[in-house]
């Protein structure tokens, strides 16, 4: 297997109806209006040497290497900025140009360090290449001369051009000595990834990239590689590669973190990964990543990681390494005592939505047709599951209506309770790149957000609501536009039903819906909710994009409702540039709940009570299936609780950091008898495991993801499970422990047989993905290679469901004990429950949770940034820092749930969506004051990370 | 096995707090699928309160609230009242 290169046409492939026929080199080629002629020549074959130019950035023109000679026109233009024109007749090698050409590269190698032996671009540098290419034989300029290579100069003094290298960033390094100042970086920062973190200081020969103000760490960069991809020298280099050389094949997978599922090239020596680089034929990114797919990835060789099966009797006792059988059984065993002692139902099990389709449907199966009830949920219960619910109840499907790329499409971008440049880096800056092209854009959210305010962004209505009051705002913005008039009738007419639209139209038409009335409760200023009101429903195609500020409420599935409301009522659903569309956390739980993760549903979104739908499932498994639909997991754990639930297979998952309310949760798991943990790290949850797999990371695993565009991306194996087994191999051993027998090969034959029990599936197979990349679902006849937009002529349901979406405030409320509200998120460095990128250097950037508050809030307190304060509901208090800043509202507390030691989810409590039981994560009311010592959670917790993780006949360090 | 015949084993006061909360925790989940269906006339908003329950609960959790509500309709609010002959008991028992 070789490395994978893709091909450079030196400037980006434009889109035209238009082409034009030109002559290269004699030979005629046609190729879209707007082409460069550097991009036809290459449509050919023909590179012509280019230094300052590469396909994923708007052409420069600045190196001058590009030169070439068109018929008719004076001078060599650069090919890189001259588009090709009908009947041009191009030239792209001469005597003339060649000596042209050389004295370029002679200028650039005369200011260049000659140690190409031992550079880390060796075998992988544009320079190199170039002077290879025009066939540099000499530099008369000499070397001695005034330059940037060397730290002093011949005469011993110091050498005030030279520069010493920044190695402030954890993971790559910058060398000014052998840059080129060709631009590619600063370009790729503002372009790509939109962050404007880089610039060049100075002008003609003293001109440097610098990333002000000090260095690449102190600067506004995030880290996302761009600008180390473009640079087309060892300028700017990936550690790993200045630490073990070039890579020499590779492989394309997925990235295991968001939900925009980047797809990256594996680049490895043998079966050490050496670099992950975004690849640009990956649909989902085109070439882009974000810090933690491109660089956060060293977890799956920590020394943390777990590789041995272990089982114990109590959870106080030591674990003991046994062997793959004795877990195994033992498990088995367990769980069949169990379900002899306390009936079918009282056990179950947790898929992960960071594990693969495939492994997913192997577990939700091993529940149905082995345990022989419907008790299993995934985590998507506790983010998205208002998403599924609200979505089939309007539209009739439980996913997000476009693609990425129809962002690119869109005039009015309203982003509501998602923090994209953090949660979803990589589709942020798709986003921004549209937004500096002219969309508009409303942002909803409590905090201050990045998009609010960013180089060349800026919200044209910021309407910072009080947490918990996003139906409120939604009926207001669906006021507004009832009452004035806004709605696109022949769309409603056409496609929705009429009789629930005039049922919805006159509900939000009440008075108690308008912004004047509603201001009360959001906090916005009801001029601002008309003013976003009307320009999301006349400003062209208007796209809502949300997160789990949505979702994660009392109220989450109503307010799921009400934006579907606003996309149908103003015709902004089914082309592209429109929409809705959730931002999934983690890297699958698209796919998880596709599988068949929901007590509730077969793979495909089936009720389990539907007959005809249960009757395929029995025949192809040979089992009768149970028709009542099982536990959630708020419902296992109050089972647990009460005494009537014992056995829980956790695959992937650590609800004890998690989930809400910890310790309920924890209560819950310490009643079980039996908690199969199946892992790579002994989280949080593995405190209260019996028995402990050892599972895989995505390096190690072949499969599926699905992303939140719905997109299937190949996962592909790049080294061998550490543990020696595959997880999936595991799973199927445990069913088989279990009494039921299950068969595959390869994870391709359980994708199979997921095609053969899923319409929304029957055309998807690991060949077609070979073939096509990645495919959306639904694939199937109808759509053999997919569906980038859903509800086109028609909604999936059929015709488009207006819901009443009646605002009731959450029962959490503030008040004298609790006056503040605290609402929770997430950052860019880290992921989730942190498990994975706390094991990087990810903690350059954030090393702990903190508390932010507003000046207002701290000051009446006595709080000083960087105090240790107490933050307290009614469910339990914690110790952190604060954080003082401007982007919190006053009355509004904001902290993530990164670090377990923290313990975010001792604060938050047990109230949860009314139709999904999706947690409220985002409201809790909380008091905070200053303190000089760590709760007594916390407390207990920092020696239970000892006593509870123990390893017989090892230190106890060997955990986290 | 329902979960009325399992928590009679656990006799004690320990044992009816737990189960007075659980019971408690699903009133409340009812109540709140009440409170969102009741901006829509009776004729919808019953059948479809009743028909949510049956949907997403379990059997068990449905025959522990028809159990402690059928003798005390009066303790529920009005809607979920009169949903609550509409939702079904697990199959089988
Ligand atoms: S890593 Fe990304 S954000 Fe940082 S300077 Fe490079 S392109 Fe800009
Ligand atoms: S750092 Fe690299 S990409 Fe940036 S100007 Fe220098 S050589 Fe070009
Ligand atoms: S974390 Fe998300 S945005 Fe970042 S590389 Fe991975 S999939 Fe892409
Ligand atoms: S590649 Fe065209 S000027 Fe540099």
């Amino acid at each position: 297997m070789a490395l994978i290169k893709e091909i450079d046409y030196g400037t980006p492939i434009r889109l035209s109806e238009k082409t034009v026929t030109l002559s290269i080199d004699g030979q005629s080629v046609t190729v879209p209006a707007g082409t460069s002629v550097m991009a036809a020549a290459m449509s050919l074959g023909t590179k012509i040497p280019k230094l300052c130019a590469t396909d994923s950035l708007e052409p420069f023109g600045s190196c001058r290497l590009c030169l070439v000679e068109i018929e008719g026109r004076r001078g060599t233009p650069a090919s890189c900025t001259t588009p090709a024109e009908d009947g041009m007749v191009v030239r792209t090698q001469s005597e003339n140009l060649s000596g042209l050409r050389k004295g370029v590269m002679e200028l650039y190698i005369s200011d260049h360090p000659l140690d190409c032996l031992t550079c880390s671009a060796n075998g992988d540098c544009e320079l190199q290449d170039m002077a290879g290419a025009v066939g540099l034989r000499e530099v008369r300029y000499g070397y001695e001369g005034e330059n940037h290579v060397f730290a002093k100069t011949a005469d011993g003094l110091a050498n005030e051009n030279w520069l010493a290298k920044d190695t402030s960033n954890p993971y790559f390094t910058y060398d000014p000595s052998k840059c080129i100042v060709c631009n590619r970086c600063v370009r790729a920062c503002e372009e790509v990834q939109g962050t404007f973190a880089l610039t060049i200081a100075g002008r003609g020969f003293d001109s440097r990239v610098a990333a002000g103000p000090t260095d690449f760490l102190g600067s506004e960069c995030v880290s996302c590689g761009a600008c180390v991809q473009a640079c087309p020298t060892a300028t700017l280099m990936e550690n790993k590669v200045i630490e073990h050389g070039q890579p020499e094949h590779s492989k394309v997978t997925t990235c295991a973190y968001c939900g925009v599922g980047c797809s990256f090239k594996a680049e490895m020596q043998g079966d050490r990964v050496i670099r992950m680089v975004p690849y640009k034929d990956g649909k989902a990114n085109e070439g882009h990543s974000c810090v933690k797919g491109r660089f956060a990835w060293g977890y799956a060789n920590h020394r943390d990681r777990m590789t041995k099966p272990m089982i114990r009797a109590r959870i106080t006792d030591p674990w003991r390494e046994v062997s793959w059988e004795e877990a195994i059984s033992h498990a088995a065993s367990e769980f069949k005592r169990i379900q002899a002692r306390y009936g079918r139902e009282s056990v179950g099990a947790i898929t992960s939505s960071r594990c693969t389709n495939e492994e997913v449907f192997l577990v939700q199966k091993l529940v149905r047709a082995a345990f022989r009830n419907n008790n299993v949920d995934t985590c998507a219960r506790v983010c998205h599951s208002p998403t599924g619910y609200g979505l089939k109840t309007t539209l009739g499907t439980s996913a997000g209506t476009q693609d990425f790329k129809s962002v690119a499409k869109a005039d009015v971008i309203l982003i509501i309770g998602a923090n994209p440049t953090d949660g979803h880096p990589v589709f942020a800056s798709r986003m921004k790149k549209r937004i500096r092209e002219g969309a508009r854009l409303i942002v909803a959210d409590p905090r201050r957000i990045d998009m609010v305010k960013s180089p060349h962004i800026k919200a044209d209505y910021h309407l910072p609501l009080r947490p918990g009051t996003n139906v409120a705002l939604l009926n207001a913005l669906g006021h507004v536009v009832v009452t004035e008039g806004l709605i696109d009738e022949s769309y409603v007419r056409e496609r929705c039903d009429l009789d629930a639209f005039e049922q919805w139209a006159r509900f939000v038409a009440r008075e108690e819906n308008s912004p004047e009335a509603s201001e009360q409760y959001t906090g916005v200023p009801a001029a601002d909710v008309r003013a976003a009101a009307r320009l999301y429903a006349t400003g062209g195609n208007g796209a809502i994009y949300y997160g789990l500020g949505v979702t994660e409420h009392s109220q989450g599935s109503t307010t799921v409702m009400a934006m579907a409301n606003l996309a149908m009522a103003t015709g902004n659903i089914g082309r592209d540039g429109v929409g809705i569309n959730p931002l999934r956390g983690q890297n699958n739980v698209q796919g998880s709940c596709d599988m068949g993760s929901f007590p509730h549903e077969f793979s495909g979104y089936r009720h389990v009570a539907d007959d005809s739908t249960r009757q395929v499932f029995e025949m192809m498994w040979g089992v009768p299936l149970d028709p009542e639909q099982g536990l959630r997991i708020t419902n296992m754990l109050d089972e647990a609780v009460d005494g009537t639930f014992k056995g829980l297979y956790v695959q992937g998952e650590d609800i004890a950091q998690s989930d809400p309310n910890t310790k309920h949760v924890t209560a819950g798991l310490a009643a079980m008898e039996c908690v199969v943990i199946q892992d790579i790290f002994l989280n949080e949850t593995a405190k209260y495991a019996h028995v402990f797999l050892p599972g895989a990371s995505f390096l190690e695993k072949d499969g599926t993801f699905t992303n939140a565009e719905r997109r299937i991306n190949r996962v592909r194996q790049v080294m061998a499970p550490l543990s020696g087994k595959d997880e999936w191999q595991v799973t199927i051993e445990l069913a088989r422990a279990l009494g039921y027998e299950m068969s595959y090969a390869h994870p391709g034959e359980i994708m199979d047989e997921i095609a053969r029990l899923t319409p929304s599936f029957a055309g998807v197979s690991y060949d077609k993905l070979e073939k096509l990349g990645s495919v959306q679902w639904p694939c199937n006849e109808k759509a053999p290679t997919g569906t980038p937009l859903m509800h086109v002529d028609r909604f999936v349901r059929g015709k488009g469901q207006f819901m009443i979406t009646e605002f009731i405030a959450t029962d959490e409320r503030t008040g004298p004990r609790f006056p503040l509200l605290l609402t929770t998120g997430r950052i860019l460095s880290q992921y989730n429950v942190g498990a994975q990128t706390r094991r990087t250097e990810n903690g350059a950037w954030h090393d702990e949770d903190v508390l932010e508050i507003h000046p207002f809030d701290a000051e009446s307190r006595g709080i000083r940034d960087g105090d240790l304060v107490s933050l307290a509901s009614r469910s339990g208090d914690i110790a952190l820092r604060a954080e003082i800043s401007e982007r919190m509202q006053p009355g509004v507390v904001y902290t993530t749930f990164h670090h377990a030691k923290t313990g975010a989810n001792v604060i938050t409590t047990d109230y949860s969506d009314w139709a999904t039981n999706c947690p409220e994560y985002k409201v809790t009311a909380v008091e905070v004051r200053r303190t000089n010592h760590y709760s007594q959670w916390q407390e207990k917790n920092f020696e239970e990370d000892v006593t509870l993780r123990r390893i017989a006949e090892r230190l106890p360090d060997a955990a986290e | 096995m329902t979960e009325a015949a399992l928590t009679t084993a656990d006799a004690g006061s320990a044992g009816d707090d737990r189960k007075a909360e659980h019971l408690a925790k699903l009133a409340r989940m009812a109540g709140q699928i009440a409170d969102f269906f009741k901006a829509y006339p009776d004729a919808e908003a019953v059948p479809a309160v009743a028909d949510h329950i049956n949907q997403f609960w379990t059997g068990g959790m449905r025959d522990a609230f028809i159990d402690a509500y059928s003798a005390r309709p009066e303790d529920l609010p009005p809607l979920l009242r009169r949903a609550l002959p509409l939702i079904r008991p697990a199959r089988g028992s």
